[in-house]
């Protein structure tokens, strides 16, 4: 009897972990397994602090490069998706308006108005933090013989949503297609806007020595036009300090009714890898109660940088599945280790002691 | 028998398995520590601070391990000798690491940092009772067993396990965050061991335990490390090549996330790929080399490899890349070649060591070799967060940290090395120093014994 509590010990520790792990991810489980597919989209961001959240539903970036030789490009993006875009000669030649594929840093035309480089710094400094800003202008900075180098980054971000929400609801309404809260009830969240513009200037390197290489020369913070300090000099998405729970909002198209939904996986330090913001995701809900749903990854295509790309995909399959993958995995571990106790216990091995 | 024991001359293969199972669980636990650079990150920004609290491993090294194994091998319990050292710091190290995340500020952090650090160390007596257990004759394949196990707890905790730290989890009515998940997961793998211990592992007391030492304590120890002159230039030998081996130590992980703005899912990615490439295509080169090539070549070469490819890997990155911060891909790259010229030198270091201890102080030597080791290792971690931290404050905007200027400090340790290798090479070929590992055991030829000396008796 005590031989064979002895050897239950492992399996029942084993089945509990497994138990555990199915009861963990049991919502997630069912949904991926048994609910209706659809296509979905990260519509928006939710800032998670301590005592309240903001919650980001449009970016608009607007950028001017000053290059070296006086000519300045303007480019306008809603929601990384570029509106209007301008390359303005110095001289008195006419300005020529630039396309989405003028700008697109993957484009391989051969007659395409902006070289590789600075198509890559604009790329950089739309979707980048202000470090990736600061890279971009260095390079350029060292490509002293090109009179086209970036002298100087101008970036303004118009961040539309709600702030200062006591709470945010697990389910929102969408209207035409963006979030929606009925002003009318009590309590409901107004809209509001961030502005946050950010000067990045090489122009002058005696200026920029002086402060051990710093760029940035200008920096404002506004929340409904009043002034904010935020907890690092960046960009809405990146001041944040590390505490801060980024937590995406999800919306798709369930019996013709369209849902929006706080994802049930967040991140500290910034957005996650997996889960951009405005691309598409895949969505599972429960056809009886379509707010019941969870989103997964779509790590996209493979834009030329495949190790970029692998990043993306196992931090998608592994922030939606690695807390149960995990604990399912110790629960494993006891369970095949206790079959080779059992085993040992039923079918011995010829053991040689050192002494009897 | 399904109880493993100790004192066997042949075990069942089934034991060897559940022992590598052990053995990788506790691995397993120390990648969990991995995440501890950044939880002190959180609370504390100062690299040179990191890099000490860590560094306080090397010395409860030689405080706390070496006094745990001294007294496991003189020691006997009911519960066996090796056994209680190993359960008490398993359970100690399951309460530290349940407490790591919720520790609210830097204080208790550091405390509870310190505590894994002491407890790790208690338990060093495991691999000796490991040992005890797999019998010599078995061991080789059990090394195979446990690479092959070790590869793949690398891939586990590169792609799942370490890019999970910022994350947050909503599930089943709770809220886990990624670094509890880490360290959590950390305290399954920890009394997953206690209880493999506790249930299924017994020491057989020896027929012989070593009587208990008498004399000299701590100081006399010590001091017979480097009473014999012989060692000397060992010491030496060692000295120049743990300062070869400078590393960024646990700031290293924030030269790819704090300064290159990389994820932790990309470090799991540089660590996977790179690891893949290693196994699957350096480690069989290098082999096919070993066997070729003369051992002293292969450490010239390892030496001076490392030391180009570091220089290289700083130049390209300073002063080549437009925006001083590398692909991933490029991290790769350099990696590999550091890690080719670092195989070839480890593969050669330790045979060209013992050519230079005589048999007869071989214990004293590895005592003494482990205290160097140690105290250098020690002294260059140190050395490489207070550079970082005094470089940054001369050259980096205020609040800012260039970790990459670390690889200077390397780099500088790398010459300082190779600079006392010079020497020791110089000293070897005008006979100053002496093999005397490897003359001592030449055997006398006949024909060239030198009439009336009689020849040594074996």
């Amino acid at each position: 009897m005590k031989r064979i509590l002895h050897l239950s010990i492992f399996p029942a520790i084993g089945l509990l972990l497994l138990v555990a792990s199915l009861w963990w991810g049991k919502r997630e489980l069912r949904l991926r397994f048994q609910g209706e597919p659809a296509n979905g989209q990260v519509v928006g961001m939710v800032l998670q602090r301590s005592d309240h959240a903001d919650m980001l539903t449009e970016i608009n970036t607007r950028l001017e490069f000053s290059l070296a030789n006086g000519d300045r490009i303007e480019a306008a993006f809603r929601n990384y998706v570029m509106l209007t875009a301008g390359y303005h000669f110095a001289g008195n030649e006419e300005s020529r308006s630039l396309t989405a594929e003028d700008l697109n840093p993957n484009s391989s035309a051969a007659d395409a108005p902006l070289s590789a480089t600075l198509r890559r710094t604009i790329d950089d400094a739309m979707r980048g933090d202000g470090a990736r800003t600061r890279w971009a202008l260095q390079r350029e900075s060292r490509l002293t013989g090109d009179p086209k180098r970036v002298m100087k980054i101008d970036k303004t971000e118009t961040v539309r949503g709600y702030f200062d929400m006591p709470v945010v609801p697990l389910v929102m309404e969408m209207k035409d297609g963006e979030i929606h809260f009925d002003g009318t009830r009590a309590g409901s969240p107004a809209p509001g806007t961030a502005v946050i513009r950010a000067v990045f200037d090489m122009s002058d390197p005696a200026a920029i020595e002086a402060k051990n290489g710093e760029s940035m020369t200008r920096y404002e913070y506004l929340i409904n036009g009043r002034p904010h300090t935020p907890a690092k000099k960046d960009g809405f998405l990146n001041a944040e300090p590390y505490t801060t729970e980024f937590i995406p909002v999800f919306s798709f198209e369930a019996n013709g009714i369209q849902v929006a939904r706080l994802s049930h996986i967040g991140r500290h330090g910034g957005p996650t890898l997996a889960l951009r913001l405005f691309e598409k995701c895949k969505v599972y809900y429960d056809p009886e109660q379509p707010t019941e749903a969870v989103l997964i990854a779509d790590a996209g295509k493979i834009d030329g940088d495949w190790l970029g790309w692998f990043s993306r995909y196992c931090e998608g399959v592994f922030g939606q599945w690695g807390s149960t993958t995990l604990i399912a995995l110790n629960g494993l571990m006891f369970l095949g280790v206790s079959l080779i106790t059992i085993s040992l216990a039923i079918k011995p091995s010829k053991v040689i002691p050192v002494y009897y | 028998m399904f109880v493993i024991e100790t004192q066997h001359k042949k075990i069942p293969w089934r034991w060897v398995i559940l022992l590598n199972i052990m053995v990788q669980a506790r691995i397993l636990v120390l990648f969990a520590s991995g995440s501890m650079t950044f939880t002190m990150k959180k609370f504390i920004d100062s690299p040179a601070i990191i890099n000490s609290i860590m560094s306080l491993d090397i010395l409860f090294n030689l405080l706390i391990a070496a006094p745990c194994l001294y007294y496991s091998d003189r020691i006997w319990t009911r519960f066996g000798r090796r056994k209680p050292f190993i359960v008490v710091s398993f359970l100690m190290l399951g309460v530290v690491l349940l407490l790591l995340p919720l520790a609210a500020s830097a204080i208790p952090m550091a405390v509870i940092v310190v505590l894994w650090l002491i407890f790790w160390d208690v338990g060093s007596t495991f691999d000796a009772l490991v040992m005890e257990i797999i019998p010599p004759e078995q061991r080789g394949r059990s090394s195979a067993i446990g690479a092959w196990m070790f590869n793949g707890i690398i891939i586990l905790s590169a792609v799942v396990i370490g890019g999970r730290f910022d994350d947050v989890f909503h599930s089943a009515g709770f809220t886990l965050s990624g670094e509890a998940l880490i360290y959590w997961w950390g305290v399954a793998c920890v009394i997953f061991c206690t209880l493999m211990f506790i249930f299924f592992v017994r020491e057989r007391k020896p027929l012989g335990l070593p009587p208990p030492d008498h004399g000299g304590g701590v100081k006399g120890a010590f001091t017979s490390l480097f009473a014999e002159k012989a060692l000397w230039p060992v010491y030496l030998l060692v000295f120049s090549t743990v300062l070869m081996q400078t590393g960024l130590g646990a700031i290293d992980p924030l030269l790819m996330t704090d300064q290159w703005g990389y994820s932790k899912q990309d470090m799991g990615t540089n660590i996977f790929v790179g690891g893949m490439i290693n196994m699957l295509i350096v480690i069989p080169l290098i082999g096919v080399f070993a066997d070729k090539m003369n051992r002293l070549t292969m450490f010239g070469i390892g030496v001076v490899g490392t030391l180009f490819f570091q220089i290289a890997y700083y130049v390209y990155i300073q002063f080549i890349l437009p925006d001083r911060r590398p692909s991933i891909a490029e991290m790769i790259l350099f990696g590999q070649m550091l890690s080719m010229a670092g195989q070839f030198s480890g593969i050669a270091l330790q045979p060209l060591i013992f050519e230079y201890i005589p048999r007869d102080q071989m214990g004293t030597a590895q005592a003494g070799l482990n205290f160097v080791r140690s105290v250098t290792r020690m002294i260059t971690l140190n050395g490489i967060g207070l550079w970082v931290t005094t470089y940054s404050k001369w050259f980096m905007p205020e609040g800012k940290y260039d970790y990459f200027s670390g690889y200077l400090f390397m780099i500088l340790m790398n010459a300082i090395g190779c600079g006392f290798l010079l020497y020791f090479g110089r000293q070897v070929r005008r006979g100053i120093i002496q093999p005397l590992g490897v003359t001592e055991f030449d055997p006398v030829d006949e024909t060239q014994a030198i009439p009336g000396n009689p020849a040594p008796k074996v």
